[in-house]
C-alpha cells in the first residue's frame, strides 16, 4: 500500500471517530435538554444524568449503530431504570447478548426486541407469583398461614 | 447494474428511493403447530454474497421487506438441516412497500466443540446446540460416542459439520417453516420419608432457562406413582418444584438439569444430594455438617453404612441413582 493511501486511510478513520463524538456528545446534549423538562418517574434506579455519566451511556449505543434520538432515548431508559452498568448486572446480562445478537443484522430491531422482551418477562414473574399465591390459597388446608 | 444495497455503515441512512416492494414472509412452528418465537433467519441474495438476519417475533413471524422482486435463499441460523422444513408457501396479500432492507454481511460458520465435566449427556448437549445426538463425536479420535451416558470429564466433543442447506425463497409469499425439536423430559419421582411415593399430590413447577428467563409456572398432581412429568425446553438448566404447600409435609425442591459439577467436588455432590430430595441447608464451599447429614441420610436410604463419609461407593451410588 502507499504511504498516499495510508495517509488518507488514518485521515477517514480519524473523521468517522470525530463524527462519532460530535454524534454522542450532540445526542448527550439532547438529553440533557428533555431531563430539565422531566419529572423523575418512581421506576427510575439512576439519579439526575450529568454529562459525564450519561456520555458513556449514550456511547455504548451509538457504537452498536442506535443513532437516532428515539432509539438512543430508549436505550437510555433502560439504564436510567435499571442502573448505568445493567449490561454488566447478571440477571440483566441476557439484554447485553440480545443487544450484540448477531442473528439480529438491525442494531434497532435489536434494541426494540429487548425492551419488548423484558416487558414480557416481568409480565411472567408477575403471572408467576400470582399463580403461586392462588396455588397455596388452593391447596393448604384451612387455618394455615400461607 | 447490480441492485442498490444500503451498505453497511450504520451511519448512512437508507434512500427511500431505493426501497423495494418485494416481502419475503416466514412463519416459523414447532412439532405442535404452535409459532415459535426467537429463532433466527438469514436471508440472502442468490449470490450469497449479502444477507439480512433477524428473529421471529412472538407470533413466530418475521418480515424481511423492502426486498427486490425476485429469488432469494432462506436458513435457518446454526440448526441442522435435518431439523427443520418448509412446510408450504402462501401467497402473501398486496401491501405497502417497506423500509428499505439493509443488507450485511453473510455470517460464517461456527464450530461447535466443547470439553465435558463429565455430567451432561451428549443427548442434552445435542438438544442445546440443534444436532442429533448421532452427530456429536470424539474430537481426538473421531470416534462417536454413547448418547445415554456422559462422556468423561476432559472429552473434546465436536459436531460433524453439515452441508449449509438452504431453500429458495420468492417475494410475495409467505414460508411456513417447522421446527423439529429434540425435547428433554423431566420425570421427578416424589416420595415421601417413608419412601411411599407422593401419589396425587398437587404441585407448581417453575423453570429458569440458562439466560435467567423464568417460564411460566406448571401446575399439576402427581400421579400413582408420585411422578411429575413435563416436557422441558431445551434451555432450561434450573427449577423448583413445590408439593403440598401448606401442610406439613410441603416440600420445596430446587433442581438443576444440566451442566452439574463432578460428585468429586462438593458443589456437584450437593446439587445431585438436593435433586433426590436430601436438604444441605443451602450449604456451599467445603463439605460442612449438613452436607454430612444429607449424605448419611442419603446412605441409610440406599442401605449403605451411614457414615456422612463421602466414599467412593457413595459417590458410585449417587451418579447412578442421579443417572449423571
Amino acid at each position: 500500500m502507499s504511504p498516499l493511501l495510508r495517509i488518507r486511510e488514518s485521515q477517514i478513520t480519524t473523521l468517522r471517530l470525530s463524527a462519532e463524538d460530535a454524534r454522542v456528545e450532540q445526542r448527550v446534549g439532547d438529553l440533557l435538554a428533555e431531563q430539565a423538562l422531566v419529572v423523575p418517574g418512581p421506576a427510575r434506579v439512576e439519579p439526575a444524568w450529568t454529562r459525564e455519566r450519561l456520555r458513556p451511556v449514550v456511547r455504548r449505543a451509538v457504537d452498536r449503530g442506535i443513532l437516532a434520538l428515539e432509539d438512543v432515548r430508549l436505550y437510555v431508559s433502560l439504564a436510567e431504570s435499571l442502573g448505568a452498568d445493567f449490561e454488566e448486572q447478571r440477571p440483566h446480562a441476557w439484554m447485553r447478548t440480545w443487544l450484540d445478537d448477531a442473528g439480529v443484522s438491525d442494531p434497532v430491531a435489536r434494541l426494540r426486541r429487548v425492551v419488548n422482551e423484558r416487558r414480557r418477562r416481568e409480565d411472567v414473574v408477575l403471572q408467576n407469583r400470582r399463580k403461586e399465591e392462588a396455588f397455596r390459597l388452593l391447596h393448604a388446608p384451612p387455618g394455615t398461614d400461607t | 447494474m447490480p441492485p442498490p444495497t444500503s451498505g453497511t455503515d450504520a451511519a448512512i441512512a437508507p434512500c427511500p428511493l431505493e426501497s423495494g416492494k418485494g416481502q419475503v414472509e416466514v412463519v416459523v412452528v414447532d412439532d405442535r403447530e404452535a409459532p415459535l418465537s426467537g429463532v433466527a433467519l438469514e436471508l440472502t441474495r442468490l449470490t450469497g454474497d449479502e444477507a439480512l438476519r433477524t428473529r421471529t417475533d412472538e407470533q413466530g413471524v418475521v418480515l424481511f421487506e423492502g426486498l427486490e422482486e425476485g429469488r432469494y435463499r432462506l436458513r435457518l441460523l446454526d440448526v441442522e438441516p435435518a431439523l427443520w422444513r418448509v412446510l408450504g408457501a402462501l401467497e402473501l396479500p398486496p401491501r405497502e412497500a417497506g423500509a428499505s432492507a439493509r443488507w450485511g454481511p453473510a455470517s460464517q460458520p461456527k464450530a461447535l466443540t466443547w470439553t465435558c465435566e463429565g455430567t451432561e449427556s451428549l443427548t442434552v448437549l445435542a438438544a442445546r446446540w440443534g444436532v442429533r445426538p448421532s452427530r456429536l463425536v470424539d474430537a481426538r479420535t473421531g470416534q462417536a460416542l454413547a448418547s445415554d451416558v456422559a462422556p468423561a470429564p476432559g472429552t473434546r466433543v465436536v459436531a460433524r459439520p453439515f452441508a449449509r442447506e438452504w431453500v429458495t425463497v420468492e417475494t410475495g409469499y409467505r414460508q411456513v417453516v417447522h421446527r423439529i425439536g429434540i425435547p428433554l423430559a423431566l420425570v421427578l419421582v416424589l416420595r415421601d420419608g417413608a419412601h411411599q411415593p407422593r401419589a396425587h399430590q398437587p404441585y407448581l413447577l417453575k423453570v429458569w432457562l440458562d439466560d435467567e428467563e423464568e417460564l411460566p409456572a406448571q401446575e399439576g398432581v402427581t400421579d400413582d406413582e408420585g411422578r411429575v412429568v413435563q416436557v422441558l425446553p431445551e434451555r432450561a438448566v434450573r427449577g423448583e418444584v413445590t408439593v403440598a404447600p401448606g401442610r406439613p409435609d410441603e416440600r420445596r425442591l430446587t433442581l438443576r438439569f444440566v451442566a452439574l459439577r463432578s460428585t468429586s467436588a462438593p458443589e456437584g455432590l450437593r446439587e445431585r444430594l438436593e435433586n433426590l430430595g436430601f436438604s444441605c441447608g443451602g450449604e456451599q464451599g467445603e463439605l460442612g455438617p449438613k452436607t454430612r447429614l444429607a449424605v448419611e441420610w442419603f446412605q441409610y436410604a440406599l442401605g449403605l453404612p451411614p457414615s456422612g463419609d463421602v466414599d467412593e461407593a457413595t459417590r458410585a451410588a449417587l451418579g447412578l441413582l442421579h443417572r449423571s
